[in-house]
């Protein structure tokens, strides 16, 4: 099946009730759902994240995609599971322990679930014994987000934690830095939505 | 050492020693640079270019031949070489003698009564995260004898409350906050209330304070790194009085100083003193108040009952965070109008030329802009538009660059510079107007409540005064309301300090407030973020909770 434009413009335009239609009667047409997400939902979220690279959108228009997106993934992933699917690897994402602020987050567990990831998504107010059960559950990164100077520096504590794993550690937020991230010992940074993807696409030698 | 300092065209030599960072050399010498962050190198508040000399920068060692142009944080550089010359850009210096608001509607507090020459005084002071504002008063006849204010001189150590709480890790940082608004600022106010007064100091006997949690345990002296984090506990919510002398506080040394008790740690003395300052209990019926800031406070009040949360709205509407924002001073522009031409008129804070726009300015630009067609509902502008009318601009961001509209042209403005706005800035302002409206319409629901069903909208804090009401609906931050609905408080939180030193049971009263409200954490509410992508729309993506807006597609 090649693209299906109509689906592509509706995420993009972050049309939830239009994406889910779509995807509804192509369920119930008989189309192929690895097809759906692979050829028209997985490249939609990968526009939006290009596009946001350059400045050409913002992240008022990027939840609102990744909203629609996720109303569209709720229908397919049973389906997914059931015929067996692979996803490209499997991460864990939360917020550390402390903060409750998730929104940032949450559009990242989207990002990442629109390229093409399986996402463990630990919620908020995660301390290091959660990332670590969720490395033991087979998540091969982890991601920690911190939107607070106050509960930034609970990352070097989740990063020590998992210093003997081979778990990719990776971390963002308002207040984290690249230089920060060098400084507890990270494996890698992401400045924004899209790139915690492109890290993590690098980091776990995976190609977009 | 000499290091020489180039701001604007002023030049200022300072001796200078090799082990302090750049920011606090300058301090010394009385330039307070924008340390929001704390001096942790993240915010970029305190750029300044490095032009001749050898510096420590960021672990590494710079020398720089004389007319270098060497960009680098104040607080992450220490000066080396015998002398030095940088060059401090006027903004990353912190701004003085902004709006601060110290009117609030109270009885008697206008009143023409006189105060005998010798009766006690009495203090009331609203210690804000960015400003303090004090009045002097007769507390047995409520009359207003002085008024002063002035930025919390915290802000030389960190902008906001969350960086305020990251400086105090140990006793000697909350010590250091302490002296800075007991010391730096309330007691200046003290001196200047009386002088204008013609009273001494001494007279003043009693004083009342209030302010958010933070606020409120750091003029204490108490610890507040609980707070910063979940599940986000103060010390304690009601403060026995203590002695004036015990605080460092210049008034008699055995004056009784009382702070209005507050909620939880997010939720402040300053609110339990709006709810009390605008009568939410006691007036009975069904209301709302917000306070609109950095933390945007929301309190429902409905037959008795109280409830509240915060909100992170980020610091958009005191103008950080935009390209050309900035705090609401002379210089800013408060408010805009347009014309289908796009004809902007702009109207400056102390009415000489603008260099920037505050909150309630960008409130009316992006009303205005949305009305006329210029922006649509995502906060885009229309290109072609803003090309044709010759306000079109491109301003380079980290990477790439941003569209952005000509406000002021370049040689109309305060310093040769064009006032723009640009799409990243409208997207911090959509951001930070959701959290706003996203926050009341959880609060709401959570009620079995319509946004649109409240029948008295209290707006408090300074920000709410000088913003356009019919802008900020447009804009959807406030409320569909016919804006007779609407109440506009003025500054609560001194008013529930004025209360508590003129009515023997006002801070009785209060902390019956305290104990009430059920406190509502908003990022455990299943709707909020559902909320929070709505009310990025202008004026939101459910166009049915805003009927008066006219929608262009």
């Amino acid at each position: 099946m090649a693209k299906n434009e109509e689906l592509f413009n509706a995420i993009c335009k972050g049309q939830r009730k239009l994406v889910e239609e779509i995807v509804n009667q192509a369920v119930a047409g008989g189309a192929s759902v690895v097809e759906l997400l692979n050829d028209s939902m997985i490249p939609a979220m990968r526009n939006m994240g290009d596009k946001f690279s350059k400045n050409e959108v913002y992240v008022p228009e990027m939840l609102i995609a990744a909203r629609a997106m996720a109303a569209g993934l709720k229908i397919i992933e049973p389906i997914l599971v059931s015929a067996g699917h692979k996803p490209l690897a499997k991460v864990c994402i939360g917020t550390v322990k402390g903060d409750l602020h998730d929104i940032g987050k949450n559009l990242v567990a989207m990002m990442l679930k629109g390229a093409g990831y399986e996402v463990d998504d630990l919620g908020v107010d995660c301390d290091a014994a959660k990332f670590q059960a969720a490395v033991d559950r087979g998540a091969q990164a982890v991601l920690c987000s911190a939107l607070l100077t106050t509960t930034m520096p609970y990352m070097k504590t989740i990063t020590e934690a998992l210093r003997t794993s081979t778990a990719k550690v990776v971390i963002g937020g308002a207040p984290v830095t690249q230089q920060y991230a060098t400084e507890i010992g990270a494996a890698g940074y992401g400045a924004d939505a899209n790139d915690a993807v492109k890290v993590i696409d690098q980091l776990l030698g995976v190609r977009a | 050492m000499p290091l020489h300092i180039q701001l604007g065209s002023r030049r200022v030599s300072i001796a200078a020693e090799a082990h302090p960072t750049l920011a606090q050399l300058l301090e010394r010498a009385g330039l307070h640079l924008n340390l929001r962050c704390g001096g942790e190198g993240i915010c970029g508040g305190c750029r300044l270019q490095l032009a001749e000399g050898t510096f420590h920068v960021d672990g590494v060692t710079l020398t720089l031949p004389a007319g270098s142009r060497h960009e680098a944080f104040a607080c992450q550089t220490r000066v080396l070489s015998a002398d030095g010359e940088i060059i401090v850009p006027a903004g990353s210096l912190l701004e003085t003698g902004g709006q601060i608001v110290s009117e609030f509607h109270a009885p008697n507090a206008n009143s023409a009564q006189t105060t005998s020459a010798t009766a006690p005084l009495a203090a009331a002071v609203d210690i804000g995260t960015t400003t303090v504002a004090l009045v002097l008063l007769d507390p047995a006849t409520g009359h207003i004898l002085a008024r002063a204010s002035q930025y919390n001189q915290q802000i030389r150590k960190a902008d906001d409350v969350a960086s305020r709480i990251s400086f105090c890790r140990t006793e000697a940082e909350v010590r250091v906050m302490q002296e800075l608004v007991i010391g730096q600022t309330i007691n200046p106010l003290l001196a200047e209330a009386c002088a204008a007064a013609g009273v001494q100091t001494g007279r003043v006997e009693r004083l009342a304070v209030a302010g958010n949690t933070v606020m409120e345990h750091l003029f204490l002296g108490l610890p507040v790194e609980s707070i910063g984090r979940l599940p986000f506990n103060a010390v304690r919510h009601i403060h026995p009085p203590c002695e004036a002398a015990t605080l460092g506080l210049a008034m008699r040394p055995r004056g009784s100083v009382d702070v209005v008790p507050s909620v939880a740690g997010y939720i402040g003395g300053d609110i339990v003193a709006d709810i009390h300052a605008a009568h939410l209990l006691s007036r009975g019926g069904e209301s709302v108040l917000v306070d609109v800031g950095t933390n945007s406070e929301i309190v429902y009040a409905q037959g008795g009952r109280l409830l509240a949360c915060a909100t992170a709205a980020g610091p958009a509407f005191e103008g950080a965070g935009l390209l050309h924002g900035r705090r609401a001073s002379p210089g800013a522009i408060e408010h805009v109008r347009c014309d289908t031409k796009l004809d902007f008129q702009c109207d400056v804070i102390g009415g000489g030329k603008a260099d920037g726009i505050c909150g309630s300015g960008i409130i009316d630009f992006l009303a205005v802009g949305f009305r006329c067609g210029l922006i649509n509902a995502h906060g885009r502008f229309d290109i072609e538009r803003l090309q044709h009318a010759g306000c079109y601009a491109q301003s380079p961001l980290a990477r790439g660059s941003s569209h952005a509209c000509v406000l002021v042209p370049a040689a109309a403005s305060a310093n040769g510079q064009a006032v723009v706005v640009t799409e990243r800035d409208i997207e911090q302002v959509l951001k930070a107007k959701a959290a706003t409206y996203a926050g009341l319409k959880t609060l709401l629901t959570l009620q079995g409540r319509n946004v649109r069903d409240i029948p008295r909208f209290v707006l408090a804090g300074g920000f709410a005064r000088h913003i356009d009401l019919a802008n900020a609906i447009t804009l959807g931050l406030l409320p569909d309301l016919p804006l007779e609905r609407f109440e506009v408080l003025g500054n609560g939180s001194l008013a529930g300090a004025y209360l508590a030193l003129t009515d023997a049971a006002a801070l009785l009263a209060m902390e019956h407030i305290s104990r009430l409200p059920q406190a509502i954490e908003l990022n455990r509410t299943q709707d909020f973020e559902d909320n929070f992508i709505d009310a990025l729309l202008i004026p939101n993506l459910n166009t049915e909770e805003f009927p008066s807006v006219e929608i262009h597609s």
